[in-house]
């Protein structure tokens, strides 16, 4: 009767779902930032990682995160090591025109989000300098089992 | 000769420079190298360095990890979240739920039941978000087809995989639903010998029944 929910799903999601966004375009080529196991100081926050470093020369970068559940927490930043450079970050969902969220950088050259999603999400960062650094963070909570959903039941 | 080899020379040199210089440098930290994300949190850090204060601070205003998550809101706004709402007619009695000696024997059957609830909402959610996304991807592609022959061909291809894919979806929901509000019914049936053994009698009759038809119809898909 124990049930791993994300056991349940796994193969199922990956034949059925997409995995990055849609696009007929064929230069778009979204880079899969790969999630590793994390082990946190405090078991709550173990779940998995992916830091990556990026030296960006091209105007767009694509990339795109897969195997998630909807009841798992995430949370995204970027640091830029060139804080006056202007970045767009783009999350999306279906498609890689029609952004679900868009942000900036603050002025210390930082950004950062949590949400929650099924299936996957695809991450633009735009910027138009001809060469900037920055660092990349996806963190992936463990799939919750109680994330306290109301009761059905009423006193009688 | 010597020349033009020369010229040739540094023409590819060139090239292959010029190349270099318009790609990207990605470098993703990788676990099985060194292992080090998985037991050094302390290599995390250093290696993401600013991005991985701002994750430490986010967290820090959590008090765990089940606050954070449902301190966050869905990616996108049309997506399909969870939804454990139940209609108030749906609602269900327990007297159960009052006594401390049958606290065992109803808390392992409302986690059985939440299990297949939470279940039954995320089958859902990604059925509705694959909907969503299938008919977003075909009326993208439609209008872009449109405008040259070669195009149109290659996305008729396309949008065959896209459609035989849903269709393949709509089987699979079905064959979880059944399985899943088995589960349901299953569960409810565990809190009913827990009524029976200590609260009222024939309580799945009474007010288990109502709920699992509302989940029944709540879930079945009828598109």
């Amino acid at each position: 009767m124990k049930i791993s929910i994300l056991v349940f799903f796994s193969c199922f999601i990956t034949i059925l779902t997409n995995a990055q966004p849609f696009t007929l375009n064929k230069n778009i080529k979204p880079v899969e930032l790969k999630l590793v196991p994390y082990k946190a100081k405090d078991s709550i926050w173990n779940g998995k990682i992916n830091i990556t470093t990026v030296a960006q020369k091209e105007d767009t970068l694509y990339y795109f995160v897969k195997g998630l559940s909807i009841y798992q927490p995430i949370y995204i930043s970027i640091a830029s090591q060139n804080p006056k450079h202007k970045y767009e970050i783009k999350l999306c969902k279906d498609n890689w025109k029609s952004a679900d969220r868009t942000a900036k950088l603050d002025a210390k050259g930082n950004w950062g989000m949590q949400f929650k999603t099924e299936g996957s999400f695809g991450l633009m960062v735009v910027c138009k300098e001809p060469l900037t650094n920055y660092k990349l963070l996806v963190w992936v909570g463990k799939e919750l089992k109680n994330i306290g959903i109301p009761s059905p039941f009423t006193k009688k | 000769m010597k020349k033009l080899i020369i010229l040739i020379a540094i023409f590819s040199f060139t090239k292959s420079y010029c190349q270099r210089g318009i790609i990207s440098t990605i470098d993703q930290a990788r676990a099985g190298v060194n292992g080090y994300l998985d037991d050094r949190v302390e290599s995390a850090q250093t290696m993401a360095g600013q991005a991985y204060s701002q994750f430490n601070t986010a967290r820090g205003l959590a008090s765990s990890a089940i606050d954070f998550y449902n301190s966050a809101e869905a990616l996108s706004n049309s997506e399909c979240t969870p939804d454990f709402s139940t209609n108030g007619n749906a609602v269900m009695t327990s007297t159960c739920r009052e006594s401390g000696a049958c606290e065992s024997c109803y808390n392992d059957a409302v986690e059985h039941m939440n299990t297949y609830r939470m279940l039954l909402a995320r089958l859902n959610c990604i059925y509705q978000n694959t909907k969503s996304f299938t008919n977003s991807a075909v009326a993208f592609g439609d209008n872009v087809a449109g405008l040259n022959a070669y195009t149109g061909l290659a996305w008729q291809k396309q949008r065959t995989n896209i459609m035989n894919s849903f269709n393949n979806l709509k089987q699979t929901y079905d064959r979880k639903y059944t399985e899943f509000i088995k589960g349901l019914k299953d569960a409810l049936m565990e809190f009913n010998t827990c009524e029976n053994q200590y609260g009222s009698g024939d309580w799945f009759a009474k007010s288990g029944f109502i709920y699992f038809e509302f989940m029944k119809e709540r879930y079945k898909r009828n598109d």
